[in-house]
C-alpha cells in the first residue's frame, strides 16, 4: 500500500467533487432538486470511502487536465494506428504475424502511473501488456521488433512514458 | 430528437452487429481451452454493450443507454471473476 | 442545419465502430493462439464500442454527455479485463503457438512456481 501524499481533509474534499461531479453526468437532464440531493448524497459517500479513492487529493484535477489535452490527442492517433495495424492482419488471408512475450524496463514510480502505462500499451499497435513486476512489463507483441530490453522500451512505451512522467511528479 | 435515419443504414448496423456477435459465440462455443473460451464471452459482452446502444437509439429511449453503462458494469466484473477463477480456482 | 451536420458525422462514427466490432471478432475468430486472440480482441472491440457510443451520442441530441461518460468507463476498463485473462491464462497452462520467439514470460512463470 502507498503512503498517503496528501492530508486527509484533501482527499476528502477530492471525493466530494468527483462523487458530484459523477452524479451530474448520471443524472444528466439538469434540475436543481437533484443537485441537492446530489451534494448530500456525495458528502457522505465522501466520507465513507475517501480513504480508497485516492492517495494524492485534489492534485489530481490538474492531472485530469494533462490527461485531457495532452494524454489523450497522443493516445487517440495510436489507437488509431493500432487499430489499423489489427486491420490489416485480420483482413490479410495469410495473416503476417510474428508474435513473442518481451520485456520492458520503466522508471515510472507510482503504480498508478504504472497501470496507466500498462493500459496504454495494451491500446497501441501491436502490444498487450500481460504481467507486471516492480519495474519489468511483460508483454505479448504480434510483431516483434526487437528483442533488446532498452530498444523494445524505447519503442513500445516512449511517448507514453514522458507523458505519464510529467503527470505523476 | 435525432434526424431521420433511413432503414437500410438500421439494417446494415444490426446486420454486421449480428455477424460478429455469432463469430464470437463460435470461439465461445469450440475454443479449445476455457481459457479460449473466456476470451470469446468477454468479446461478445464489449459487442453486446455497443449492441445496446444501437437499440437505446433505435428504440429512442434514454433508459436503455443506462443499461448499456450497467451492463458494461457488470462485464467487467465477470469476466474478472472469470480471470481469477482460471489463475488460482475457486 | 448544425444537427444535420453532427447526426450524419455521428451515423459515420456508428459505422466505423460497428465495422471494428465486426473485426474484432472475426480476430478472434481467425487467429491462431489466445494471445493473439486477445490482442485482436482487445483493440478493435474497443475502437468499435466507443466510436460507436459517440456515434450514437452525437445522433441524439442530449445525449452526448452520458454517452461520453460511457466511452471514458470502456476506454478505462477494457484493457484491465484482458490484461487479467491473458495473465490468467497464461498461469493457468496455456500455450502459446509454436511460433512465438521470443518467450521471456516463461522463465518468470517457471521461476515462481519453483518457488512455491
Amino acid at each position: 500500500m502507498e503512503r498517503a501524499e496528501a492530508s486527509s481533509i484533501n482527499r476528502y474534499f477530492y471525493a466530494v467533487v468527483l462523487y458530484f461531479f459523477l452524479w451530474i453526468i448520471l443524472t444528466y437532464p439538469f434540475s436543481i432538486q437533484e443537485w441537492e440531493a446530489g451534494a448530500a448524497i456525495a458528502f457522505i459517500a465522501a466520507l465513507l470511502s475517501y480513504r480508497e479513492l485516492s492517495v494524492s487529493g485534489l492534485k489530481n484535477i490538474k492531472r485530469i487536465g494533462i490527461l485531457l489535452f495532452w494524454y489523450l490527442p497522443v493516445f487517440i492517433r495510436e489507437l488509431i494506428k493500432a487499430n489499423l495495424h489489427v486491420a490489416g492482419i485480420v483482413l490479410n488471408p495469410k495473416m503476417p504475424i510474428k508474435p513473442g512475450f518481451v520485456k520492458i524496463k520503466t522508471n515510472l514510480k507510482s503504480p498508478v502511473a504504472r497501470v496507466w502505462l500498462a493500459n496504454s500499451i495494451t491500446l497501441t499497435p501491436g502490444t498487450l501488456s500481460v504481467d507486471i513486476e516492480d519495474q519489468y512489463i511483460y508483454i505479448h507483441w504480434i510483431t516483434v521488433g526487437s528483442t533488446d530490453v532498452e530498444h523494445a522500451s524505447e519503442e513500445i512505451a516512449g511517448s507514453f512514458e514522458k507523458i505519464l512522467e510529467v503527470m505523476f511528479k | 430528437m435525432r434526424i431521420e435515419i433511413p432503414q437500410f443504414i438500421w439494417i446494415a448496423w444490426f446486420v454486421i452487429v449480428s455477424i460478429a456477435t455469432i463469430l464470437a459465440t463460435i470461439r465461445a462455443i469450440i475454443g479449445p481451452t476455457n481459457s479460449d473460451r473466456a476470451v470469446g464471452l468477454d468479446t461478445w459482452t464489449t459487442i453486446t454493450t455497443g449492441f445496446w446502444v444501437i437499440l437505446a437509439l433505435y428504440f429512442f429511449q434514454y433508459i436503455l443507454l443506462s443499461v448499456s453503462m450497467v451492463y458494461a458494469i457488470l462485464s467487467f466484473l465477470g469476466v474478472l471473476a472469470i480471470a481469477r477463477y482460471l489463475e488460482r480456482g475457486l | 442545419m448544425i444537427d444535420l451536420i453532427l447526426g450524419w458525422t455521428g451515423v459515420v462514427l456508428v459505422f466505423i465502430g460497428v465495422f471494428f466490432l465486426f473485426l474484432g471478432a472475426l480476430g478472434v475468430f481467425r487467429l491462431p493462439d489466445l494471445f493473439n486472440r486477445l490482442q485482436a480482441g482487445t483493440k478493435a472491440t474497443t475502437l468499435g464500442v466507443v466510436s460507436t457510443t459517440i456515434g450514437v451520442g452525437l445522433i441524439a441530441k442530449g445525449w452526448l454527455i452520458f454517452s461520453l461518460a460511457l466511452a471514458i468507463f470502456l476506454l478505462m476498463t477494457n484493457p484491465i479485463s484482458s490484461h487479467a485473462l491473458g495473465r490468467a491464462s497464461y498461469r493457468a497452462g496455456v500455450k502459446p503457438y509454436k511460433g512465438t520467439n521470443p518467450d521471456l514470460y516463461a522463465e518468470k512463470v517457471k521461476k515462481e512456481s519453483d518457488q512455491k
